[in-house]
C-alpha cells in the first residue's frame, strides 16, 4: 500500500511529470531476439557467460518518437494485460491479518491535540524473504567495534563497483548507506554463489572491516553464515533469522501539521541486532535513537528492539515535528502497548464514517480520518455488521478491506472512476500469476457519483485474492490479501 | 527451452516492454541506455526463467539495478549513446522545469522518486527492489523532495 496516500502540491507535479515525460517514450512491438546477447557495457546479472559483443537491438531500431498512431496502439495492448491470464504487471502489498496475539503496537496515550491520521494493519515487507544476520563484536553497549554480517540466498544481486576482495571474492566496501547506522560505519557487500553478504561494520576502518571478515571461518551450508576464527577479539555475540516481517503503523498529527508515526514490525530488517550493536539497552530491549541520516534535518527516531522479537520505532515525520519537544518521540514510546487485530479494528472504528455505499444486498461503511479510510463495515440485509480494517492507494484511487462474513470470505473494494479487478492469485510472492480467475463479476458493484463500491465473494478454493486499480496505461497498484482465518 | 516457457516469457515481455522501458529512460534520462538495460534485464531473465518464480519483480529490479549501474559508463560512451535522441521537452513549462530539476538528483535519490511517484510503489516494495531498509528509502524521498523544492523555487 501507499505509505503517504495522500500527495502535496509539489508530490503531485513531480507524479505529474513523470507520466508527461514517460508517455513521451514508444516502443515499437518487435518481438524479444534472445540471440542479440547482452549489450556492451552493463554488467549481466547471470554470472560471466561467454564473450560480449555489442549489437543494434532490434527494439531500439523500432523505438520512434511518440506518434498518436503508435501510441494508441502501445496503450491498447497493454491495457490487456489485468485481464491477460498469464500477465500482469502489478504492484501490491500483501495483507495477512493476524487473528490471534500482538499484531502491533500503538500508543495507549497521545499528547493532547494529536489525532489518528493514518492506520496500516498487517502489512507483510519482504515475503518470502529469508536473511541470517550474525553479530560479532564486544559485549559493552553500544560497541565500541563490531561487525553485522547478513547471509541471504538472492539470485539478483550484483557487486556493482567491488573494492576489495573478501573470501576471494570481489567486494563492494565503503560507507554505509544504512540511515540509522552510527556515523563512520562501513559497509562491505560480497556474493558466494548466489548467496548475497552484507556486512555493517562500527568502530573500524575500511582494511580493519576486510581483515575481519576474511577471519570468518563459512560454514558447510553457505546460507547459514560464519564461524567466529579462535582467539577473534570479535567473537560471534548473537544471531537471528529474519523471515516473513509483519509490521502495523500508525501516523497520529497534531493541529500545527506535525506528525508523527509509530511503526512495529514483527521482525525488524537486521532481526533487531542493529539496536544490539549501535544501540543502548533499556527496561524493553536495546533502544536505538538518532535521525535518519545523522543530519540536524533529518527525520529523528527512537526505536526499540523488543525482548520478545517486535521492533517498535517512532519517528517525526518532519525534523521540525519535536523540535520544541526533543522528548516527545520517547515519551511516545513508553506508552507503546501490544494490540490485537481487533483492537487495532476498534481504533478504525472509533473513526466517523465518511461515506457509506448501498451495494445490492449490502451496506458499506468507510470510517476514515482527515486523510485516508481505516475501518470498512459491512452490513448484510439480514445479517450483523462485520468490521475490518481499510487499505487506501493512490491518493483514494482505490478503499480496500477483506473480512469472513458469516464464514464467507468477502472482499470490498470502493475505486475512483473505474471499477477494481479482484482476482485469485498466489499465497507465494509473485507478480505473474499463470492462471488469475478474475472475480470482479461474480460481486456486486454500484456505482455513486465518481465512486464504484464492489462486494465480491471470494470462493472456497481461493487462498488469497488480489484488488487492483490501474495507475497509468500498464501499471497496476493494489492490494494483495491471504484468506482471513477464523 | 520447453513451450511453455517460451509462451509466458513471450507474453511478459509483450506486456511489460514498454513499462520497462519508460521505467528505465526516466531512471536514466537516455532512451539508447534505457533500452540497453531493458534488453539485458531481459535477456538475463530468459536465460534463468525456469529458476525464478517472481518473473515480473526480477525484471522490475534488474532494469532499475540496471539503470544504475549505467550511471556509471563513461562520457564517451553516453555522448555516443545520446545520438539517437531523446524526447522533446513537452511544451508544458512546469513540466519541462520539474524534469530538468529530477535530473539533477542522485541516482539513488530519482530511483525512489520515479518508483514512488511514477511506478507507485510502497516503500517495502522499493526497498525490496534496492536492496536496502525501509527507512533508507523513506530517507532518500524526504531528500529528494527537499531538494526538488529548493530547485524549483531558484
Amino acid at each position: 500500500m501507499n505509505d503517504s496516500p495522500v500527495l502535496d502540491d509539489l508530490e503531485l507535479e513531480v507524479a505529474r511529470t513523470l507520466r508527461a515525460k514517460a508517455d513521451q517514450v514508444v516502443v515499437g512491438d518487435a518481438p524479444f531476439n534472445p540471440e542479440a546477447g547482452p549489450t556492451l557495457g552493463v554488467i549481466p546479472l547471470a554470472r560471466a557467460h561467454g564473450p560480449r559483443r555489442r549489437v543494434l537491438l532490434a527494439a531500439a531500431a523500432a523505438v520512434v518518437v511518440a506518434g498518436l498512431g503508435a501510441a494508441a496502439l502501445g496503450i491498447a495492448r497493454l491495457a490487456d494485460s489485468p485481464g491477460n491470464p498469464s500477465v500482469t504487471m502489478a504492484a501490491s502489498t500483501r495483507f495477512t491479518m493476524r487473528q490471534q496475539g500482538t499484531a502491533g503496537f500503538v500508543p495507549a496515550t497521545m499528547p493532547d491535540g494529536w489525532t489518528l491520521q493514518q492506520m496500516d494493519v498487517g502489512s507483510t515487507l519482504f515475503p518470502g524473504h529469508r536473511a541470517r544476520w550474525q553479530l560479532f563484536g564486544g559485549n559493552e553497549s553500544p560497541m565500541a567495534r563490531g561487525v553485522l554480517v547478513g547471509t541471504v540466498r538472492d539470485e539478483g544481486r550484483v557487486i556493482e563497483g567491488a573494492t576489495h576482495t573478501v573470501h576471494g571474492r570481489p567486494a563492494e566496501v565503503g560507507p554505509s548507506p544504512e540511515p540509522t547506522a552510527p556515523p563512520g560505519a562501513i559497509r562491505a557487500s560480497w556474493i558466494d554463489g548466489d548467496v548475497v553478504h552484507d556486512a555493517l561494520a562500527v568502530g573500524m576502518d575500511e582494511a580493519e572491516v576486510v581483515a575481519f571478515l576474511d577471519t570468518l571461518v563459512t560454514r558447510h551450508d553457505p546460507t547459514a553464515g560464519f564461524d567466529a576464527s579462535s582467539g577473534t577479539p570479535l567473537p560471534k555475540v548473537s544471531d537471528a533469522v529474519v523471515e516473513d516481517s509483519y509490521s502495523t503503523r500508525v501516523v497520529y498529527a497534531d493541529p500545527a501539521g506535525g506528525a508523527v508515526q509509530v511503526t512495529a514490525t514483527s521482525s525488524d530488517h537486521y532481526g533487531g541486532l542493529l539496536h544490539r550493536l549501535a544501540g543502548a539497552p533499556g527496561a524493553d530491549g536495546f533502544v536505538l535513537r538518532g535521525t535518519m541520516g545523522g543530519g540536524s534535518e533529518d527525520l529523528p527516531f527512537v526505536s526499540v528492539a523488543r525482548n520478545d522479537g517486535w521492533t517498535v520505532e517512532v519517528m517525526g515525520q518532519d525534523s521540525s515535528t519535536i523540535g520544541e519537544d526533543p522528548g516527545l518521540l520517547d515519551d511516545i514510546l513508553a506508552t507503546a502497548e501490544p494490540v490485537t487485530t481487533r483492537q487495532l479494528i476498534d481504533r478504525g472504528v472509533a473513526q466517523p464514517v465518511t461515506a457509506t455505499y448501498p451495494v445490492d444486498g449490502w451496506t458499506v461503511d468507510v470510517h476514515g480520518t482527515q486523510t485516508e479510510a481505516v475501518a470498512v463495515c459491512l452490513t448484510a440485509a439480514s445479517g450483523p455488521t462485520v468490521c475490518t480494517t481499510a487499505e487506501d492507494a493512490g491518493g483514494s484511487r482505490l478503499t480496500a478491506g477483506s473480512a469472513l462474513v458469516d464464514g464467507r470470505w468477502v472482499v470490498v473494494a470502493v475505486s475512483r472512476g473505474e471499477s477494481a479487478t479482484v482476482r485469485t492469485t498466489d499465497v507465494a510472492s509473485t507478480r505473474v500469476v499463470d492462471d488469475p480467475v478474475d472475480l470482479s463479476a461474480q460481486g456486486e458493484r454500484q456505482r455513486s457519483g465518481d465512486a464504484v463500491a464492489q462486494v465480491v465473494p471470494v470462493p472456497a478454493e481461493a487462498d488469497a485474492v488480489e484488488v487492483l486499480v490501474p495507475t497509468t496505461d500498464d501499471h497496476w497498484t493494489g492490494f494483495t490479501y491471504d484468506r482471513p482465518g477464523d | 527451452m520447453p513451450t511453455d516457457t517460451g509462451r509466458s516469457f513471450d507474453a511478459l515481455y509483450r506486456a511489460s516492454s514498454t513499462h520497462m522501458v519508460r521505467l528505465a529512460w526516466l531512471l536514466v534520462g537516455s532512451r539508447s541506455v534505457a533500452e540497453e538495460v531493458v534488453q539485458d534485464a531481459f535477456l538475463a531473465l530468459h536465460q534463468r526463467w525456469c529458476t525464478i518464480d517472481n518473473h515480473g519483480g526480477y525484471l522490475r529490479r534488474a532494469v532499475v539495478n540496471g539503470s544504475l549501474r549505467s550511471r556509471r559508463r563513461s562520457a564517451r560512451e553516453l555522448r555516443s549513446l545520446a545520438l539517437l535522441g531523446e524526447p522533446p521537452p513537452t511544451g508544458d513549462a512546469q513540466v519541462d522545469s520539474m524534469w530538468d530539476a529530477i535530473q539533477t538528483l542522485r541516482p539513488e535519490r530519482r530511483a525512489v522518486v520515479v518508483l514512488r511517484y511514477w511506478a507507485d510503489l510502497p516503500h517495502g516494495e522499493i526497498a525490496e527492489i534496492l536492496d536496502c531498509p525501509v527507512a533508507t528509502v523513506r530517507t532518500r524521498l524526504h531528500r529528494a523532495l527537499a531538494e526538488l523544492r529548493k530547485e524549483i523555487a531558484r
